[in-house]
């Protein structure tokens, strides 16, 4: 049902978003529409053509869309929304449609449109739900990521907090205006704790040339989910790990992913050549779902492959339990847990087994989400929307809310994910909900099991 | 009336057929030279022989099923007809796949299948909001000329109304760039007219995602390269 509050959250985001694009100009209208008409420069351009015209308006991912089956509003309609590419597409750049525009639904860009563009691209948490369930297998995602990039590539545009968070990245190396000692600090803090909870004295390997693995984290962690970050730290100190971190480059977030392809490559750039100067044989993503599509499947994809291998902090642990390499005490957590799958994790790089492999063995009582694994539904943070603070009453009333009833439905008392963008939304649906649950990563539950 | 449409389908016919030809060639072109780039592949995916996911995620429409059942009801029918259909009427080139006398009733049902499946389409159309809104002027006109095109085609096959060898020697005529006259039926006339602008619409319009999304499901369900 549409409430007023609803209603209220939606269109008070979207005023936002209208300021953030702020006045536009018939020669933004015209930069833009140089960028549409460059479709074939685009690092992925037989995607992009594909879905603009494979699309049959059949109207079955608006069916499988978390935002569409809470706020049923034709503009948040997957299938609307990348229509308003496809019908600008259609109106300057094919015949048919230069012909018979309207009456094949071509529409002319023009401010309003391009208005309506960025809002609508923002709107979405770029999950890839509707992509998986599309007969034709149109990808609803990669058109929204295409209009973010069309707009970011003409007129520098983008959602405030993203941005700032981009000029961070590119000045510091990192989305959170952390300098250096910051982060020295915020390790000797973290080691301190599991000295505390665990009585092990435990130093973080910086910058050690040649190590095995070389760790990034989300720097978010850093001050939401320090215990992850425990967690980790433990777990390879169990396994007696050869690992480090780098002084430099903590911070594995690219919000380029969300919308624009430039950025995407500085801050890739920046991950590859610190893990060649460091030597690494592998390079371990922490809990961040976008970074590992970043670095697992766009990068290879695009730059060619890396002379060091990508994993998950995941998939380091399971093969460690596979292994025996390190001792867990599933009574450690004793309340029912369950677990939230990241849609770039799960969907994107297919790291959907290994957080079980790892719950199971740390937890007494694990119990799955109704959909679970590729079909999940998106927290409502996906897409870089949570990074926002002004989105906050758009994410827990309407994008969130599917995930709300899904974590009401299990009884559980925790809900563990691998993604720091997930965990800042859980945590505000669960405040703004009064859940009784708290929200973890999975390594904050592996540091309570843990034994040596 | 019957002789300006049988000029106009023997003209048009030779139109579609270009647009048809050239038009798909270009189409499958476009999207065949340009580069995948970005690994967008979504999980569970493949690890071995891509190419039977492909083609069963195309025919069997597996997720349709989970989302919605009735169209996935209706889409399967439809398209299965739709095949056999078309099949039939390689009768055009002289093929034969039985006797008249079966192939007229098989065809027949086929129609009212197909009937009832564009009949759903429009109800889902004009009925389902999520499906409505979306929906251009141009998506229901071509919808209603597939149901006009079919109950024609289901009437011409159900009183065997124009003899198969009749319209066989029209359109080798036509092919051979020897036309003749067509068969003086103007419902057959119709029909013929209307299989041409689809002809030339499946390049241009929806029709299009028969070819394409073996070019789509092939990018998602891609075999796993880590």
């Amino acid at each position: 049902m549409v409430t007023e509050a609803k209603v209220k959250a939606v269109e008070g985001y979207e005023k936002t978003l209208e300021r953030w694009l702020g006045n536009v100009t018939k020669e933004d209208v015209k930069k833009v529409l140089e960028m549409v008409g460059k479709i074939d420069k685009l690092p992925y351009p037989r995607l992009v053509k594909l879905y603009l015209d494979l699309c049959s308006y059949c109207g079955a991912c608006a069916e499988e869309c978390h935002i569409y089956k809470t706020y049923p509003k034709k503009e948040f309609n997957p299938a609307y929304r990348t229509s308003l590419l496809r019908s600008v597409y259609l109106r300057h750049f094919t015949l048919i449609g230069k012909t018979f525009r309207g009456l094949i639904g071509a529409k002319e860009l023009d401010e309003k449109m391009l208005q309506e563009w960025f809002i609508r691209f923002y709107q979405c948490t770029m999950c890839r739900r509707c992509g998986v369930f599309c007969p034709f297998g149109v990808d609803n995602m990669a058109l929204v990521r295409t209009g973010r990039v069309f707009i970011s590539a003409a007129l520098g545009k983008t959602t405030l907090d993203m941005g700032r968070g981009v000029d961070s990245h590119l000045s510091l190396g990192n989305a959170s205006f952390m300098k250096e000692a910051v982060f020295k600090h915020t390790v000797k803090f973290w080691e301190e704790e599991i000295k505390e909870k665990k009585g092990w004295e435990v130093k973080v390997p910086i910058d050690k040339i040649g190590a095995e693995m070389y760790l990034i984290p989300p720097n978010t962690d850093f001050f939401h989910s320090l215990e992850t970050m425990e967690g980790i730290t433990a777990m390879f100190h169990a396994a007696k790990a050869d690992w480090t971190m780098s002084s430099k480059i903590f911070d594995v977030v690219n919000y380029g992913v969300f919308y624009d392809d430039d950025v995407w490559e500085k801050i890739i750039n920046m991950h590859i050549e610190e893990a060649k100067r460091l030597k690494c044989k592998i390079l371990v993503v922490g809990e961040c779902g976008h970074a590992l599509k970043s670095l697992m499947m766009l990068g290879p994809s695009l730059l060619g492959a890396f002379p060091f291998k990508v994993k998950s902090v995941l998939e380091v642990t399971a093969d460690y339990i596979k292994q025996g390499k390190i001792k867990l005490n599933k009574e450690a957590n004793p309340e029912p847990v369950t677990y939230h799958d990241p849609c770039n994790a799960a969907r994107m790089c297919g790291i959907i087994e290994e957080p079980r492999i790892i719950l199971k063995v740390v937890c007494k009582d694990f119990r799955e989400m109704v959909p679970n694994r590729d079909r999940n539904y998106c927290c409502g943070g996906g897409g870089g929307v949570v990074l926002e603070t002004a989105s906050h009453d758009y994410r827990v009333e309407v994008a969130g809310k599917m995930k709300v009833d899904q974590i009401k439905q299990t009884g559980a008392k925790i809900v563990a994910t691998i993604c720091a963008n997930c965990k800042v939304e859980l945590d505000h649906l669960i405040t703004y909900h009064k859940l009784d649950v708290r929200w973890a990563g999975v390594h904050d539950l592996v540091l309570n099991a843990l034994m040596l | 009336m019957i002789t300006v449409l049988s000029y106009l389908v023997i003209i048009f016919g030779y139109i579609a057929l270009f647009v048809f030809i050239f038009g798909l060639t270009y189409r499958i072109l476009g999207w065949a030279r340009l580069p995948t780039g970005f690994y967008w592949g979504l999980y569970p995916r493949p690890t071995k022989w891509t190419f039977s996911s492909v083609i069963w995620k195309i025919f069997a429409l597996p997720t349709l099923f989970t989302t919605d059942k009735q169209l996935w009801i209706a889409a399967i029918f439809f398209h299965i007809v739709l095949f056999m259909s078309v099949a039939l009427h390689f009768e055009l080139l002289g093929v034969h796949f039985g006797p008249e006398a079966t192939i007229d009733p098989i065809g027949a049902c086929a129609g009212i299948i197909a009937l009832i499946a564009v009949v759903y389409y429009i109800q889902r159309r004009l009925g389902i909001t999520r499906s409505k809104e979306i929906s251009a002027l141009a998506t229901h006109f071509w919808l209603w000329l597939l149901l006009v095109q079919v109950g024609i085609g289901t009437y011409l096959r159900a009183f065997d109304v124009v003899a198969p060898e009749v319209y066989s020697a029209f359109a080798i005529s036509v092919l051979t760039f020897k036309p003749t006259l067509p068969p003086p039926d103007l419902w057959f006339l119709f029909h013929a007219f209307i299989g041409e602008m689809y002809l030339f619409y499946i390049v241009f319009g929806k029709p299009v995602h028969s070819i394409g999304q073996f070019f789509s499901q092939y990018i998602l369900a891609k075999p796993e390269r880590r």
